[in-house]
């Protein structure tokens, strides 16, 4: 068998070159279908009342005609059930399902995850109607759909295996599986034909007649694909081995026997006659494979066998130009050609056998130019062989890159030839005929161009042969430009010439044509003016949409500029146009590229309310539609985030902003289906919840994650995403799942144990990239923060114990459980948090014990690892958070020691601000004079400085720089206060003076400070005083001012 | 009163007559009319309104507005060809078989200024189309034609023609001249035509009131058949033109929109004068680049009309630096100038 490199053909299921998409496993689909109308031929056979069938088989039939497997597995699934189905049909049921999931699988490519399952699936289905119907007359049937399913097991085995010159073990076992499953069919179904043979039939029975044809045709296959799949076991294995040897004799012989014995079945017959050959040349016999494929060739009035001749005469060209034989093998091929049918001259195995032949013709041209540079020969060869490659090149299909590549091969035509070919015209028909040639070469010439840029950029290729290659380069574009400025010469004659005896749709073409040409010369405002006219003029005909394509092109040229004003003059002429496109070829993916278009263009210029309402006028529908809303909600969401970083609160434009950005990701999302979601698509699912869960529509942001799953997604495909987007998405199921909590139908046990499943996840995903843990750092801040802000929004007194037991476990098994220190981090952070809003709560001090423990560990490995904490300087905050939890649980002394050491190390405002802030809870817990100390300060050192200041002294610090001014007032506010609470422990005589004094405090940094640091510091103020004057025995006037609201 | 022409006519009859009395028996000169029969016969009188043809031994008489062509009997065998690419509108075409012929073996001088009428008339059109005639040559060689014969069947073509010529070489007063030939037309299309002219002719001026009047007057016309149907439409541009000039642009526009969809862009000259109405009211709504894209139109689709062509190109010269395209406006003037050198376009 001519496996080398033989084109793929019809019955050859063994000669796939390409990967395994659809088109090449069309060998083995082929014979699924074969094996389908057999099918269907024996189920006439068996069930004599099915002359007239009944409307489930048909449509059942209709469904897989249509190559609608899935649908038809669905129906086949619900008539199992159905009582009307006949039994008969009932005991196929199985083999009908294994033949759709084969015929399903083969559709997919190799890379279709979906692909192995559905071949399992199609094996076992297949295996169970044969365990199970031991008698069935469609068993021989069954049993060529399971071998075809081994080998394309077998045939997708070696693709995996690539150019392997090795044995590839899978391979051959598939294909000995084959074979002994069809030596088995041969012997079983020989069994039964030999019952039935002969007089032992009645000849008058034609159902019986029928089946033991079948059974004939059904061993002859079942012999021809064992043959094969000998052969292909052969070809598996190491080539010139002793077993690939005695694989390919072993199958000679079966070819060669089913060749001589068959003389009835002419497919069978001459199939077993082209393998032999493709065998015969494997090993060497080249005399006897011409021979068998001349045979094939030569054969005439067999209709069936038309393509099988055309893949031997390609087959015979090729040897005859292995053995230097070059016209024969050109003649062969020619003479084959000519005699081709109209319907025939585009079939594939045609295409093969024309691009085999112009391949066979270069190296002939090349044989013939090594003996004489100038030979007249070759200039002919290269002359025929560059047009008829032009012609093939009309034709779509496959075969066109390779002919594009062939033409950059052969070099482009001298300019100087078609230049000066330019024939008088005299009439509008002529002029467009001339013209049509020229286009058509220009067209040409362009692809000879890309073929020539993409061989120039093969690094393989050699100096001399890049140079030789960029000068047919330069040639090929001057020809394109050459034969366009033709063609529009001729197209303006042919305007000037058209009268009303012309063809009006023939002016159409003109015009459409000439509008092209403009757009090819870089002539874009021309080519708009002509392509919107023709547009506009041929509403809703496929013409008109094809020259409204060449005004969007020309278009999308302009629109290249650099100049502003330009563009905005373009958006504003594409803008009516579009709008046109979208009202009469509402579902043209054009119409939504040009829609699309101005939304691009607008979201550049950032004219938000332009791109939106250009948005408006984008279909969803289409593909191209779909990305726009979604490129577009991108942007949309982040000019928000951009928004929200610059405003201060929520102001109108904010809204705004948000509320574009969620309608338009809604939109987006809207047709987005889970099972077909990927990174993009999770991306903008990431947005639009956060969207919801900043307006505080978590149920929503909750259904968006439930209803698309994007979760399941990452679990399917870790590899899909980048770990940033990976990251932002379980960030964002976290934030979502805290968004529930705050939901009073929640079950915060349940959400917990959500929480700490996406914990372990994120944390998973922050490893596999260097910028994770810092990813990991940020996500755990903003959830510690929704976290707090979620058990503070509760005010249901059971409900936030609830919460937030629910949120300390998970917060400290997280923490317990994680390496990262992000994690910890935010652990012990979070933890801290709650305990701070759980306050006297009993909560509180399982918070307090939960963050002591994780900061203990934190520091001890700290401590292990100085690299361990990033960024660096982060452990003095880790060491004031572990001050904080020895504080939470009044264990004061240990407190200021860890920040009195700390600050001897390293003295900032915030350590001081927890050393007072410790005195303070110190006072309150234990003993009020700690108030005094939380004011003065403690710790004298060397100098008789306090190495504590207190918040007396913090504050003078922090007053004299602005940036502190926060702190400033804080400060001073903690003054007075604690004085209040210095004065209330205090002996009586003392308390009025102390009481005094904490009013003047207070009344003093007022005066001083009438801002009092903003209206939430005044409101503080106003408080405290009023307590402070209560306590005095005087009005409680506070600071005396009418009250505030905080903004 | 007899026609230097008839006279020319009716000698060679009988000069024909005398010696060839067999053949004259079986010569048939033939008129065509545009619907109808074809009338073979004696041609007996030639007017500029009326051709009398005796056939079968009754004079008929046929409105010259209604004849599509005058085949003489006696002609070269190349001319009718001529007549048949004429009315093609194939000029240069015209001009190479007429080229065939030898004008001085021809004894009927109705023949030759026939022949003169095409040639001069062929020459004059491909001027204004500017693909090769030269105008100067044909309206001297039309204008010498219709002194020597002011009888010829020809003579509103001739004229109507010649007003076009005078326009295109910027002589507004001599087309209003010729233009008013046509007036005295018996023909009600004929008149229909003059008035067009001379409205656009006022157009040109800058008189728009004047203008407006003749193009309502053409609007108020009942299309008795296409040609005047045709002119209708012209006149229906004419008047969305005096709008925009009379500062409304967009109400022009809307009308010239409606047109596009309404009439059938095989009139070419129909379609040059609706974008380049189209383009001046983009300009007056300082939208430079829809009035680049109506121009454009007129430049690559409907430009056989010399005189709406090279106003095209004239403001394509204005619009393309606009469109940050001065190289394109450099080009388009030498093509401007290179076709249209003589019309007051190239030259403003």
């Amino acid at each position: 068998m001519p496996q080398k490199n033989a084109p793929m053909m019809n019955l050859d299921p063994f000669r796939a070159s390409a990967p395994p998409s659809h088109t090449a496993m069309r060998g083995w689909h082929f014979l699924a279908c074969l094996v389908l109308v057999l099918g269907f031929c024996n189920s006439n056979f068996c069930t004599s009342n099915l002359v007239a069938e009944e409307p489930y088989k048909l449509f059942l039939e209709k469904l897989r005609n249509e190559r609608l497997f899935d649908l038809a597995l669905v129906y086949l699934s619900d008539l199992e059930d159905e009582p009307n189905v006949s039994d008969d049909f009932k005991a196929v049921i199985s083999l009908e399902r294994g033949i759709l999931l084969y015929s399903a699988a083969t559709q997919m490519t190799a890379q279709n995850a979906q692909r192995p399952v559905k071949l399992d699936q199609a094996e076992s289905a297949i295996r169970a109607f044969l365990k199970n119907r031991p008698q069935h007359p469609r068993r021989g049937e069954a049993q060529l759909s399971l071998g075809n399913l081994l080998l394309t097991r077998a045939e997708e085995a070696k693709l995996k295996a690539g150019d392997s010159k090795q044995d590839i073990p899978d391979a051959i076992k598939y294909f000995a599986e084959a074979h002994d499953l069809f030596q088995e069919t041969v012997k079983e179904l020989a069994g039964i034909l030999e019952q039935i043979k002969g007089a032992r039939t009645d000849a008058n029975d034609a159902n019986k007649v029928a089946y033991r044809e079948q059974l004939r045709g059904e061993v002859r296959r079942s012999q021809l694909l064992a043959a094969a799949a000998i052969e292909n076991r052969g070809r598996s294995r190491a080539k010139t081995s002793p077993d690939w040897q005695k694989d390919l004799e072993t199958s000679l012989t079966m070819y060669n026997d089913l060749y001589l014995k068959e003389k009835e079945i002419v497919g069978i017959r001459n199939y077993a006659l082209f393998y032999r050959s493709g065998v015969q040349e494997a090993l060497g016999k080249i005399d006897d494979a011409i021979d068998g494929y001349q045979r094939i060739a030569d054969q005439e009035g067999v209709d069936s066998l038309r393509m099988l001749q055309t893949q031997a005469v390609t087959e015979l060209m090729k040897l005859f130009a292995s053995q230097g034989k070059f016209q024969i093998a050109d003649d062969r091929a020619e003479r084959w050609e000519s005699q081709l049918r109209p319907d025939e001259r585009k079939a594939a195995e045609v295409m093969t056998l024309k691009l085999e032949r112009y391949k066979v013709r270069l190296v002939w041209i090349k044989e013939l130019e090594k003996k004489d540079k100038d030979d007249r020969n070759a200039s002919k060869l290269i002359r025929d062989t560059r047009e008829q490659l032009r012609g093939m090149m009309r034709i779509s299909g496959s075969h066109q890159d390779e002919a594009r590549k062939l033409l950059a091969e052969l070099g482009a035509e001298p300019v100087a030839a078609k230049a000066a070919d330019v024939p008088k015209v005299k009439t509008f028909a002529e002029a467009l005929e001339t013209a049509t040639e020229r286009v058509q070469r220009g067209e040409t010439s362009l692809l000879e161009v890309s073929g020539l840029e993409e061989r120039i950029a093969d690094p393989t290729i050699t100096e001399e042969d890049k140079k030789a290659k960029q000068q047919q380069l330069v040639d090929a574009k001057e020809s394109a430009s050459v034969n366009f400025e033709q063609a529009t010469q001729y197209l303006q004659t042919s305007l000037r010439l058209f009268s009303k005896k012309d063809e009006r749709n023939q002016l159409f073409e003109a015009r459409q044509k000439l509008a092209f040409c403009l757009l090819k010369q870089q002539q874009p405002w021309e080519a708009i003016a002509l392509g919107e006219f023709l547009a506009m003029s041929n509403p809703g005909t496929e013409n008109g949409l094809r020259a409204g394509t060449i005004a969007l092109a020309a278009y999308g040229e302009l629109f290249k500029t650099e100049d502003q004003t330009l563009r905005a003059q373009l958006i504003d002429l594409l803008g009516p146009f579009a709008e046109f496109l979208l009202a009469t070829w509402p579902d043209a993916e054009e119409s939504a590229t040009a829609a699309a278009a101005l939304v691009q263009f607008s979201l550049i210029n950032k004219e938000w309310s332009k791109a939106e309402a250009y948005l408006h006028l984008v279909p969803t529908t289409t593909a191209a539609g779909a990305n726009t809303h979604r490129e577009a909600a991108l942007q949309f969401y982040s000019r928000y985030v951009e928004a929200k970083r610059a405003s201060q609160g929520e102001t109108p434009e904010l809204q705004a902003a948000r509320k574009l950005a969620t309608n338009s990701l809604a939109k987006a999302v809207s047709g987005l289906k889970k099972e077909a979601i990927g990174g993009p698509e999770i991306e903008s699912i990431n947005y639009l919840a956060k969207l919801y869960l900043a307006d505080d529509q978590a149920a929503e942001a909750a259904k968006l994650f439930d209803e698309l799953a994007p979760l399941n997604m990452l679990k399917e495909k870790p590899d899909s995403l980048s770990t940033r987007a990976m990251m932002d998405t379980y960030s964002t199921a976290l934030q979502v799942e805290v968004g529930k909590l705050k939901s009073d139908a929640v079950d915060a046990n349940s959400v917990s144990q959500k929480l700490s499943e996406l914990i372990g996840l994120l944390e998973k995903a922050s490893e596999k990239d260097a910028t994770g843990p810092q990813l990991l750092g940020g996500i755990f801040v903003q959830l510690a923060r929704d976290l707090k802000e979620a058990v503070t929004s509760t005010k249901d007194v059971g409900k936030r114990k609830k919460l937030s037991e629910a949120l300390i476990k998970v917060t400290s098994e997280a923490g317990k459980s994680a390496t990262a220190f992000g994690t910890n981090y935010w652990a012990a952070d979070t933890l801290l948090s709650v305990a701070d809003e759980l306050k006297n709560d009993a909560g509180a001090q399982s918070a307090f014990t939960e963050a002591s423990a994780i900061l203990v560990k934190m520091l001890a490995k700290g401590r292990a690892d100085a690299e361990w904490m990033q960024p660096k300087g982060i452990d003095a905050q880790v060491n004031l958070m572990y001050a904080r939890s020895q504080r939470g649980l009044g264990k004061f002394d240990e407190a200021v020691a860890t920040i009195g050491s700390l600050i001897e190390s390293s003295n900032t405002l915030h350590a001081q601000i927890e050393a007072a802030k410790t005195y303070q809870a110190w006072g309150d817990a234990k003993d009020f004079k700690h108030h005094k100390t939380a004011i003065e300060g403690a710790k004298p050192g060397k100098n008789g400085a306090n190495l504590i200041w207190g918040f007396s002294k913090i504050a003078n610090v922090a007053g004299k720089n602005p940036n502190n001014a926060d702190l400033f007032y804080e400060a001073r506010y903690q003054v007075a206060h604690s004085r209040y609470k210095f004065a209330l422990g205090s002996q009586p005589q003392d308390k009025t003076k102390l009481f005094e004094q904490a009013a003047k405090d207070i009344q003093s940094t007022a005066r001083l400070y009438p801002g009092l640091g903003g209206p939430e510091m005044t409101t503080k103020f106003d408080a405290l005083l009023k307590l402070i004057q209560k306590a005095l025995g005087q009005p409680a006037v506070g600071l005396g001012r009418p009250a505030t609201s905080p903004q | 009163m007899k026609t230097t022409l008839q006279r020319y006519w009716k000698s060679c009859l009988t000069i024909a007559s005398c010696l060839f009395l067999t053949a004259a028996l079986q010569a048939q000169d033939k008129v065509y009319p545009i619907q109808g029969a074809v009338a073979s016969g004696k041609l007996i009188e030639i007017t500029r309104d009326v051709i009398t043809i005796e056939v079968r031994g009754t004079n008929q008489k046929l409105p010259v507005a209604e004849i599509r062509k005058v085949v003489f009997d006696d002609e070269p065998s190349g001319l009718d060809r001529a007549r048949e690419m004429f009315a093609q509108e194939q000029y240069t075409q015209v001009l190479d078989e007429l080229k065939k012929i030898d004008t001085t073996t021809i004894k009927n001088p109705l023949i030759v200024q026939d022949i003169e009428f095409y040639r001069f008339y062929s020459e004059g059109k491909l001027g204004l189309t500017g693909t090769g005639g030269d105008k100067t040559k044909a309206k001297d060689g039309l204008l010498a034609l219709a002194g020597k014969n002011k009888n010829s069947h020809h003579m509103f073509d001739l004229s109507a023609l010649l007003g076009d010529l005078a326009v295109g070489l910027g002589k507004p007063d001599e087309a209003a001249r010729y233009y008013g030939v046509l007036m005295s037309s018996p023909n009600a299309e004929t008149k229909a035509l003059a008035v067009y002219r001379l409205a656009q002719l006022e157009l040109g001026q800058g008189k728009t009131t004047e203008a407006r009047t003749r193009f309502q007057q053409l609007s108020g016309l009942t299309a008795a058949n296409a040609a005047v149907a045709r002119l209708k439409s012209l006149a229906e541009v004419g008047s969305a033109v005096c709008d925009a000039r009379d500062g409304k642009p967009q109400q022009a526009l809307d009308q010239l929109k409606q047109m596009v969809v309404k009439y059938d862009s095989t009139d070419q000259e129909l379609f040059a004068r609706i974008y380049n109405a189209q383009g001046a009211c983009y300009i007056a709504l300082e939208k430079p680049s829809l009035a680049l894209l109506a121009y454009l139109r007129t430049d690559w689709m409907f430009f056989t009309d010399a005189e709406s062509h090279a106003e095209a190109l004239y403001q394509l010269v204005q619009l393309w630096p606009k469109a940050g395209e001065p190289s394109r406006a450099t080009e388009t003037r030498a093509r401007l100038v290179s076709q249209y050198a003589g019309s007051v376009w190239a030259n403003k």
